[in-house]
């Protein structure tokens, strides 16, 4: 029904608008720091980050990171692997100070919205949670839905933080958003970790409280700065990006999206190494 | 367009003109005797030389603010509306998403340019003793309200900007009934959502049944709003649909200022905008304005491909508020009209007019309220009958029941 109200452009059509639409005096962000999580993921070391949005690398990082025989083939075992759920950062750091001001206010739609959603996202947690103990895997229907519930709350949450720039859509369609969550696709998990996956992911969602407190204080600090220069600081930028990161990957694990742990690095630049299961 | 068309075109205009005019008169209909003539009433003599000046003091640097406040209002939305479009790029919601934030930073502008405004009133009234509130409190505590705002006008425009994506420049038309039933829903939700309590006075109660026996209506329960710690003004309203029916009495009403007397006029009033089910024709009302309303934003918007397009939101809100403008007379005549109805109740179910009298002179005073203001500020303000033509009601009343 959104789409059909086309509440979205049609997929691809915002990347490609904003790219175009870009001011001329954003070209100085992408030389400063803040851009270098951008500019970084172009270099060797990150391509596969990059390159995981084309369908034949995001299947080769499912297979690298769910398929014990695939990892077992490489050559050199000590080849980093990526984590199924990376955070891409193409924007720039100019605030409009009018979408500053009114931040907090300006996603209240995407909050009632996500809340709607969350009711639904309920129950169909539950399902995955009984598929994945009964076959070994999310379905990929399920998958899908939960992903693309996941993506929704990052964009919205880089909104908020100021990490991102541009208002966010509703829906959470892959490439739609400059600051955007790639999830591979739904791959075999071990039964016993799904069965545990709560008591499994404490740790990693205390430290996400800690992460949640650090990007409050980096969207309160970020939002006066903002408000006063009219950009986005890039050290509160890249702080915000790494919170948001480890946000969304244990949001990820928690909602089944993937078996691998969140990758406590505060470092966006670095792949996470392999971890044979 | 053909001939067969626009003949169409101009029948289905001319029998929403009827309609019009028909459901106008239906709901414009009064109890108040149509022959009723208003007595003279010498405000100096009735309400005192002196507190007739300083009331009128106090209400026209009220009212020369608000309307600086509106045309600073009214000049920011102009800019909006000639340079807001270029926001379109900053979103990646899709056409609708972008018209709601295009909508809600409009809105924060207007909330932005008004807010000096509304301080000065507040430094005014509490320069009189009439507000307690603090200025930090007066920028910083109205947030939810704000957000309740900024939420609807993203619902509002979800629904006209799908409409028009959908139907084309016919939007208009069921766009305007589907607002009327967003409004009728909060309407009805408003007191579930209210902080309010019980009356603990017995007596204040007691008469509250009476009257409602009296009028006709049962079951609406009486609250009290404490605003004590906010003002001193003396105020009630009534509000909610059917089952969410309530009468409200603020706690300053009942703070020991009002007698016994006046106090059963006010809640009789109240009981009489129930009684004449002024909310359900209010919202009738609403309706009326809300077709023509939208109408005129289609009309506007079309150049800039129509409500379906975000870039003719800021364009739309320029044109919601110079309408707000144009229609405040006429929102504030039928407005006027109800009051006198429910002032008219008021005294048929006291039968005390010397109480009445009573009120509103004192209202003269505590409330600083002008008793006779000017005509063009009772054509800009005037919701409820100037102070003056009330006491005259209360004496025209009298003269047509001698006993």
């Amino acid at each position: 029904v959104l789409e059909q109200l086309r509440l979205e452009a049609q997929p691809g059509d915002e990347v490609g608008a904003v790219e175009e639409r870009r001011p001329a005096d954003a070209a100085p962000d992408r030389l400063g720091r803040a851009h270098d999580v951008v500019a970084r993921e172009r270099i060797a070391a990150h391509t596969a980050i990059v390159d995981s949005r084309a369908p034949q690398n995001a299947k080769g990082v499912t297979t690298a990171d769910h398929e014990p025989g695939a990892a077992g083939q490489d050559a050199t075992p000590s080849v980093p692997r990526l984590h199924p759920v990376a955070l891409h950062v193409d924007d720039d750091l100019g605030r409009p100070r009018l979408l500053v001001a009114f931040r907090p206010l300006l996603v209240l739609p995407h909050l009632c919205w996500l809340a709607l959603w969350s009711i639904a996202v309920v129950p169909a947690v539950a399902i995955a949670w009984g598929s994945a103990v009964a076959i070994g895997r999310v379905p990929e229907p399920l998958h899908r839905f939960l992903a693309a519930f996941t993506r929704t709350a990052a964009h919205v949450s880089a909104f908020l933080h100021l990490v991102g720039r541009h208002y966010p859509g509703f829906l959470g369609r892959e490439g739609s958003y400059p600051v955007d969550l790639t999830i591979a696709p739904p791959a075999p998990q071990r039964r016993l970790g799904v069965l545990a996956r709560l008591v499994l992911a404490l740790p990693a969602l205390v430290l996400a409280c800690f992460y949640a407190v650090l990007f409050a204080v980096v969207g309160v600090l970020g939002w006066g700065a903002a408000l006063v220069t009219g950009r986005m600081p890039s050290g509160l930028h890249d702080l915000g990006a790494a919170a948001l990161r480890y946000e969304a990957q244990t949001a990820a694990y928690v909602l089944l999206l993937t078996g691998r742990y969140p990758d406590a690095s505060p470092k966006t630049d670095a792949p996470t190494p392999v971890e044979e299961r | 367009m053909t001939t067969g068309a626009r003949a169409g075109r101009a029948a289905l205009v001319a029998v929403l003109a009827v309609a019009w005019v028909a459901a106008a008169w239906l709901l414009y209909r009064s109890t108040v005797p149509d022959d009723l003539a208003l007595p003279h009433v010498d405000v100096d003599a009735v309400f005192g030389a002196a507190a007739v000046a300083r009331a009128e003091r106090y209400e026209r640097f009220l009212d020369i603010n608000w309307a600086l406040g509106e045309l600073a209002v009214l000049i920011a939305l102009a800019v909006f509306a000639l340079r807001g479009a270029r926001l379109v790029r900053e979103s990646a919601a899709g056409p609708v998403g972008t018209g709601m934030l295009l909508g809600m930073v409009g809105l924060g502008l207007v909330w932005l340019v008004r807010l000096p405004f509304a301080l000065t009133s507040l430094w005014w009234q509490r320069r009189h003793g009439l507000s307690e509130v603090g200025y930090l409190a007066a920028v910083f505590g109205g947030w939810l309200e704000l957000a309740g705002t900024f939420l609807a006008i993203a619902a509002v425009l979800a629904v006209v900007m799908a409409l028009a994506r959908r139907l084309g420049s016919w939007w208009w038309l069921p766009g305007s009934v589907v607002l009327a039933a967003i409004a009728t829903a909060l309407v009805f939700v408003q007191p579930y959502l209210a902080t309010l309590e019980p009356v603990h006075d017995q007596r204040v109660e007691q008469a509250f049944r009476t009257f409602e026996r009296a009028q006709g209506v049962a079951g609406i329960p009486l609250r009290v709003e404490r605003v004590s710690d906010r003002t001193s003004l003396a105020n009630a309203y009534a509000f909610g649909l059917g089952p969410s029916r309530r009468v409200v009495l603020w706690d300053t009403l009942l703070d020991g200022r009002f007698t016994n007397a006046e106090i059963d006029v006010v809640l009789a009033h109240e009981l009489g905008h129930q009684s004449s089910d002024h909310i359900p024709r209010a919202l009738g009302w609403l309706t009326l304005f809300l077709v023509p309303g939208a109408l005129v934003v289609m009309l506007v918007t079309r150049r800039r491909g129509g409500m379906g397009q975000p870039q003719s939101v800021p364009l739309a809100l320029l044109a919601v508020v110079v309408l707000g403008v144009v229609t405040a007379p006429a929102a504030n005549l039928v407005s006027r009209r109800m009051e006198a109805e429910a002032d008219w109740k008021a005294l048929e179910t006291t039968r005390d007019p010397a109480a009445a009298r009573g009120l509103f002179r004192r209202f003269g005073t505590t409330s600083l309220a002008d008793p006779s203001p000017p005509a063009w500020a009772g054509l800009l303000f005037g919701t409820h009958p100037t102070l003056a033509d009330r006491v005259a009601m209360a004496d025209a009343w009298q003269s047509r029941h001698p006993s």
